[in-house]
């Protein structure tokens, strides 16, 4: 998965729990478990924005 | 820029109330333009400004947050309260650029969620679009007599990445019982 198709898939996350269709637990372990070592970096999508945007999504769900 | 603001007009003649707005907004880079919190039509209609993503050849180079509240009293009559939220925004990927609308009545210790709008998930780049709005409560919204209301907007883009010509304005408009 390259940085770009994993941006997708957490705003995807994001819409299926804002819906109810995922628990925030849900959400929270399957933002947990991306594999950062596995996603290729293409340019104008950094993954430092990436992991930015996961962490404050987590504290955002923990609250 | 024209936003549309002449096929509006219906939703602000006569209105019952105007809306005074408390706003904050972070990640607005004054030496790129225009950007952020836009009000006008007596509160009735009030706009976030994305400015231009540094990725898509503008300017602003951070993440883009807003917030606004506004309270009203209700008095002797009840109200239905309309409201829709719609813009320009991101076709790249859905759910990062994101704006919603609360309710709350004093005294009640709940907080309901009404709209929300996004970009869509469209994979197209730097290339903005009509933002998709997802109704969480249908309008009207019944306001009941002597009651005070907080209505709540919050939007951000959650990442730097992908405006282009993006902004996301809320409706309201109210109509007696």
């Amino acid at each position: 998965m390259n940085s770009l198709e994993l941006r997708g898939y957490i705003g995807n996350l994001r819409g299926q729990e804002m819906k109810g269709q995922k628990t925030k637990e849900e959400t929270i372990a399957a933002l947990q478990n991306i594999d950062w070592s596995n996603i290729e970096e293409l340019e104008f999508c950094p993954i430092s924005s990436l992991q930015n945007v996961v962490n404050n999504y987590i504290a955002t769900l923990q609250q | 820029m024209n936003f549309g603001a002449s096929r509006l007009g219906f939703w602000f003649l006569n209105s019952p109330f105007s809306l005074t707005w408390n706003t904050s907004q972070t990640g607005i880079e004054p030496s790129c333009g225009i950007g952020g919190w836009d009000i006008s039509n007596q509160g009735l209609l009030i706009r976030y400004i994305v400015q231009d993503s540094t990725n898509c050849g503008g300017c602003n180079p951070n993440v883009q947050t807003g917030t606004a509240s506004a309270t009203i009293t209700t008095g002797l009559n009840s109200y239905y309260f309309y409201y829709e939220l719609r813009g320009i925004a991101e076709y790249q990927n859905a759910n990062y650029e994101l704006m919603d609308l609360y309710i709350a009545k004093t005294g009640i210790p709940i907080v309901t969620k009404l709209v929300s709008a996004s970009g869509k998930e469209e994979g197209l780049g730097c290339v903005s679009g009509e933002a998709e709005q997802t109704v969480f409560v249908p309008p009207p919204y019944t306001l009941d007599s002597n009651s005070t209301y907080t209505f709540s907007l919050n939007f951000t883009t959650n990442d730097p990445l992908y405006h282009v010509g993006c902004y996301y304005e809320c409706a309201l408009r109210f109509v007696r019982i």
